[in-house]
């Protein structure tokens, strides 16, 4: 994908090469003309010693030069020497120093690359050996067959040699002093060349450097700076900054974050309208109820009233069998009433909104049995009370979860001598408290424990015990809807307990 | 305490609900005058002594027991309209109704109900607060004398 936008119409574009590849460019942008620049330092290097050796050859050879004249005059005086002293050791330094004076010549021979240089040199071989074989024809004649004119005629010759051995090497030296000034120049300009290529390389990093930066800081870094910037606003849902879409994997990102927000927002929208609906949904549920508190109560009332006005004014006519009858609408009527108002406090502890406050579930207690107290008639009750927490919740809700329960344990332990009902807590999981109800009346089969808390189910029927079926359903509703839990545990005929675990202040929020 | 003829005024559109009340009233004894209306206008119309009650005879009603719900003018607005005139807001409202809607008892105490009384499906407890009510509010009770007579 990052090629083909790339690519577009045969134009590439710097933003949109992979980064991998933007990477490699920014690197080679300084570093290509640095290696250049060290494989041209090197190089002119290398031409930069050559011409320093050269210059330097040049010197020797110019010493060697000189040499050969010294040495030259050196046999002379060694040969002169002896041929007035006539001693050996003078013949053998004449020796050495002629062999020297050849050896000088080799090495010019082999050192010397000047063409017109190399050239004089035959010659001045020639000339040399003229001169050492003069010397040593000289030395031949015994000194005792020397005589003036012999030495002068040797000194004669001696000198014609010299004169023209000096004026061959004065060629030479001058000769030697040009190619030396050439060589030198170009020595001083080789070190120019050498330094002016450093310069530039170095010269040459840095503005690739700087260029490489430049590239870098345009081509990357300020564009993930805005990417992330970008990205930071989406997890704030804030409005995005537009940025130019682009081939590589920021431009990628680019895409990703945009197309994130829209969709955010999209589902923000959707969640609007669901909470629209939602809530035009619970208004009608709250009309609907409403509507059900009164307009369904009306008629009730009506039967209950009118069959007991019929009671009142059939009086002793009515038989016994018409009086029940008359009772029966009347209780049935009750009933319904009841039904009705359970099902409205069923349905609005799911819909009410939960309080959260600290409820202290002993004083919740205490006040639910104080209420109880007219119910119980003088029955034989022992309330057995533990310390009990104080739980997170909805304090009315939870109210109604005691009032169930304890309304429940005084109900189904009527048959016995002495009701003993114990409320106590303990600690449960995750910060939760877990109070339960104990009582000693008519317990329940476990087999049926599921069924307890369901809508309308009853375990029993109305003539043992009356109820709509409908308390346990509510308590396990406002306790799931605190986050917390009801179960129950009983055997038939030895009590039951009921437990409901509730949200704590410790329980990580 | 002289027990004086006390008017009863009884604001109930359900003819069901109104002969109840009636007879609940009645089988109790406690006023001998009971003015039934049907709708919330004509309520008014009695206390301000207009439409076809104009230039009615007697005084103010001891007590006024009103429906919430009632077409044309509703209970509360009755219960507006008493407790915000001069002349009749120390007649005591006794709402009686079968509403225990929370927001309906709010707005009631809001406008200065003096009672909020749930009409109880069994008639033997009906019975029972209409008792209560009639012997107290309209016997028991006593309004200052500048209240009409």
């Amino acid at each position: 994908m990052s090629q083909d936008g790339a690519v577009r119409r045969g134009v590439i574009s710097w933003r949109d090469l992979p980064i991998g590849r933007k990477a490699l460019i920014v690197i080679a942008i300084p570093v290509l003309p640095l290696i250049a620049t060290a494989g041209l330092y090197f190089q002119s290097a290398a031409q930069f010693q050559a011409a320093l050796d050269d210059a330097n050859r040049a010197w020797q050879n110019r010493a060697a030069q000189a040499e050969v004249y010294f040495l030259l005059v050196e046999a002379e005086s060694a040969n002169r020497a002896y041929l007035i002293t006539g001693n050996p050791l003078l013949l053998q330094q004449r020796q050495r120093a002629a062999e020297a004076v050849m050896g000088r010549i080799d090495e010019l021979g082999a050192h010397t690359r000047d063409p017109l240089q190399r050239a004089r040199i035959p010659q001045l071989r020639t000339l040399a050996l003229a001169r050492l074989e003069a010397l040593d024809a000289a030395a031949l004649t015994t000194h005792e067959a020397m005589n003036a004119a012999a030495v002068r005629m040797e000194v004669d010759r001696g000198a014609e040699i010299m004169r023209a051995v000096r004026a061959h090497l004065d060629d030479m030296v001058a000769a030697n002093a040009r190619i030396r000034a050439a060589r030198d120049a170009r020595v001083a300009e080789l070190e120019r060349r050498t330094n002016l290529i450093v310069a530039m390389g170095t010269a040459g990093g840095v503005l690739g450097g700087v260029v490489a930066a430049l590239l870098f800081t345009t081509g990357v870094a300020r564009r993930l700076d805005a990417a992330t910037r970008n990205m930071v606003r989406l997890s704030a849902r804030e409005p995005l900054d537009p940025i130019a879409p682009a081939g590589d994997e920021i431009g990628v990102l680019t895409a990703g974050t945009e197309r994130a927000d829209r969709l955010l927002a999209q589902r923000d929208a959707e969640l609007q309208h669901r909470m629209h609906e939602l809530e035009s949904l619970t208004r009608e549920l709250e009309a609907f109820s409403y509507s059900v508190s009164h307009d369904l109560r009306a008629p009730l009332r009506h039967i209950a009233g009118f069959a007991t006005m019929l009671q009142k004014s059939g009086g002793d006519r009515l038989t016994d069998q018409q009086q029940r009858y008359i009772r029966t609408i009347v209780e049935a009527a009750a009933r319904m009433g009841r039904l009705i108002d359970d099902l409205l406090a069923f349905s609005r502890t799911g819909r009410a909104e939960l309080r959260h406050r600290a409820v202290d579930v002993a004083a919740v207690v205490a006040d639910v049995r104080e209420q109880l107290t007219s119910e119980l008639n003088g029955r034989n009750v022992r309330w057995i009370v533990g310390p009990l927490p104080t739980v997170l919740g909805d304090p009315a809700m939870l109210r109604v979860v005691f009032d169930n329960l304890l309304a429940n344990a005084v109900k189904y332990t009527r048959p016995r001598e002495q009701a003993e009902i114990e409320i106590g807590s303990r600690a449960g999981e995750g910060g939760d408290a877990v109070v339960y109800v104990r009582d000693n009346g008519v317990g329940f089969d476990m087999k049926y424990e599921h069924k307890l808390f369901g809508v309308f189910q009853r375990l029993h029927s109305s003539d043992v015990f009356e109820g709509t079926g409908i308390g346990l359903a509510t308590v396990r509703r406002i306790v799931a809807r605190h986050g917390g839990r009801a179960w129950a545990e009983g055997r038939p005929g030895d009590g039951a307990t009921f437990y409901v675990a509730l949200p704590t202040a410790e329980r990580a929020v | 305490m002289i027990a004086e003829l006390k008017t009863i005024l009884l604001a109930e559109d359900n003819a069901n609900d109104l002969e109840l009340t009636l007879a609940a009233l009645e089988e109790n004894h406690v006023a001998n005058d009971v003015i039934a209306v049907r709708d919330g206008a004509e309520a008014i119309d009695y206390l301000e002594r207009r439409g076809e009650y104009a230039g009615r005879s007697g005084g103010d009603p001891a007590l006024v027991l009103l429906d919430l719900k009632m077409p044309k003018v509703d209970g509360l607005e009755v219960l507006r309209h008493i407790k915000t005139s001069r002349v009749l807001r120390n007649i005591p409202v006794v709402m009686l109704t079968s509403s225990r809607e929370e927001q309906d008892l709010i707005r009631s105490y809001e406008l200065g109900v003096n009672a909020y009384v749930v009409k109880p499906v069994d008639f033997a407890e009906f019975m029972n607060a209409v008792r209560t009510l009639g012997g107290f509010w309209a016997v028991v009770n006593e309004v200052p004398k500048t209240s009409r007579r």
